[in-house]
């Protein structure tokens, strides 16, 4: 870390501002309709587990890399491993980055929306026909996506302190009271309880099938962010005093809290609104469709609807810049740490996210591709934190990194096991499934097929050329972050 | 909705958020004991 990096002023500011890169469009639009889906409260039951077995101890892992190292991802575990290995990490943070060219997309998606239900270009309209001439029409994303972007640069440009320290302090409280509010009016909705019904009520046998495991690990992971390379560049800012085992719990509890509103808050809407056929519709409809199409029309039909349409888009809004804010600080972080200085890297970073967002704002495939390729990245990353974390000697890692003299809850043994051992194991099962996925379901005839969007062949193809290039420079970006061998 | 699913809401509420509040809790009282 340079002697000119900021640190968080307090301890709520590290919390906030892990919360807000927590709590994503992945709890709103995401968690209710994948849990309803799949066994309602067993799906739930696996998905507690998930919170030892892959989150937490990802969150840990991240920030002590972070505030050990003082680097964003590829410094630092080209620090704490070697020189050789920086491309690991190089990938981990380069990830996030591709997932950051499109999640400025969808920041702006869902400020549009914001702004249609204040200005009523929403109201009354076919919802399925606004959504398709707004995606379609090119023009418009591309504004929303700009002014995301440019959002969260300014954001980031404020500094540590000032920007997201402040930002999260005005927008995480805001956001869960506005979940706070939309779970309760949903509640009060005739028939909402049909809603709850379908979230709570545990199918156990489902319990016995590997998908809704698989489910659940899968909405665990992408939505408390952990091994994205994120908490890991938070915690470059923590102070030598801060803890962070406390926080890393207080996250992953927030994170699930906050799904567990969203959750609520749409169940009850869809099912009070809706005829059960037309529910399950609904709710299998994608994360756009059930967002952008149904919800709209769902909002339309119950008393002040409108004003509570507009409550959940400004809710999606500040959980999605939130998040984004994270991203651009992340690609910020590696590029300081490449040795461009902060002034210089954040207008960088914004200039090439906006560049590199467009094609995923001109077209939805290519959007739906990017998330396809890099969301199942984020599992190769949180492998390659554990395999750093085994070089190193992971339980040598909890000793030494995690549990040092500052840190006043000493985290335990079973650390180590689920980092050295679970966290493998479920990778490869994530990758079995979702390629299985692809060859059986989305894409039975081109599943190899790179040109295709959700075949197993673009995704190899994008993580190899990432891959290869990274190797090509490794020796060059480990130099630069000052990474030695060991 | 059914006993088990109501039982289940409550264990699931209560330990997410019962969970998220005492972790927030300590969370101040840690925060008040540093002085900061």
């Amino acid at each position: 870390m340079s002697q000119h990096d900021e640190q968080f002023a307090t301890r709520w500011g590290i919390l906030l501002a892990a919360l807000g890169m927590a709590v994503g469009t992945g709890n709103i639009w995401r968690f209710p309709r994948v849990a309803a889906a799949n066994g309602g409260g067993a799906f739930l039951i696996a998905w507690l587990v998930f919170i030892v077995a892959w989150s937490a101890p990802l969150v840990m892992a991240e920030f002590a890399l972070g505030k050990h190292t003082r680097r964003g991802p590829a410094g630092a575990i080209g620090h704490l491993i070697g020189a050789r290995h920086t491309w690991l990490g190089g990938f981990v943070g380069l990830c996030t980055c591709f997932i950051m060219f499109y999640y400025s997309v969808v920041t702006g998606w869902c400020m549009k929306y914001f702004v249609a239900t204040l200005t009523g270009g929403l109201h009354g309209a076919d919802a399925q026909g606004y959504w398709e001439r707004f995606t379609a029409a090119g023009a418009e994303p591309v504004v929303y996506h700009f002014l995301a972007m440019a959002i969260g640069c300014w954001i980031i440009s404020r500094g540590v302190v000032k920007g997201i320290e402040r930002t999260n302090r005005i927008m995480v409280p805001v956001l869960f009271a506005l979940l706070v509010v939309a779970a309760l009016r949903a509640l009060m909705l005739p028939g909402a309880v049909k809603g709850l019904g379908f979230l709570f009520t545990p199918e156990w046998g489902q319990l016995l099938s590997h998908k809704v495991w698989i489910e659940a690990l899968s909405q665990s992971a992408w939505s408390v962010g952990a091994g994205w390379g994120l908490v890991m560049t938070y915690g470059v800012y923590l102070k030598k005093k801060d803890d962070f085992v406390l926080t890393s719990y207080t996250t992953t509890f927030g994170d699930y809290s906050a799904s567990l509103l969203a959750g609520i808050a749409v169940m009850c809407t869809v099912f009070a609104v809706l005829p059960e056929v037309d529910a399950r519709a609904a709710l299998g409809a994608g994360n756009e469709g059930l967002t952008f199409t149904w919800l709209p029309r769902l909002f339309e039909q119950i008393p002040a609807g409108r004003l509570f349409m507009a409550l959940f888009f400004l809710a999606l809004s500040f959980a999605a810049m939130s998040s984004l804010i994270a991203m651009i600080e992340l690609a910020t972080r590696m590029g300081v740490d490449l040795g461009i200085a902060r002034r210089h890297a954040v207008p960088l970073v914004g200039v090439v996210g906006f560049i590199l967002g467009l094609p995923s704002a001109w077209r939805l495939d290519i959007f739906q591709n990017q998330d396809w390729v890099w969301g199942l990245g984020l599992m190769v990353s949180g492998l390659f934190i554990a395999i750093a974390l085994a070089i190193f000697g992971t339980d040598r890692f909890r000793r030494e990194v995690i549990n040092t003299e500052d840190e006043p809850h000493p985290v335990g043994a079973w650390f180590t096991f689920v980092m050295r051992y679970v966290v493998p194991v479920e990778f490869v099962a994530l990758m079995v499934w979702w390629f299985y996925q692809s060859a059986a379901n989305y894409d039975r005839e081109g599943w190899w097929d790179p040109r295709h969007t959700y075949s197993v062949g673009t995704t190899v193809v994008q993580w190899g050329l990432l891959i290869i290039l990274l190797l090509l420079v490794n020796r060059w970006w480990a130099a630069r972050v000052g990474a030695k061998e060991r | 909705m059914s006993a088990s699913g109501w039982i289940t809401m409550v264990l699931v509420l209560g330990g997410v958020w019962g969970g998220f509040v005492y972790l927030l809790a300590k969370s101040v009282r840690q925060e008040d004991g540093r002085g900061r």
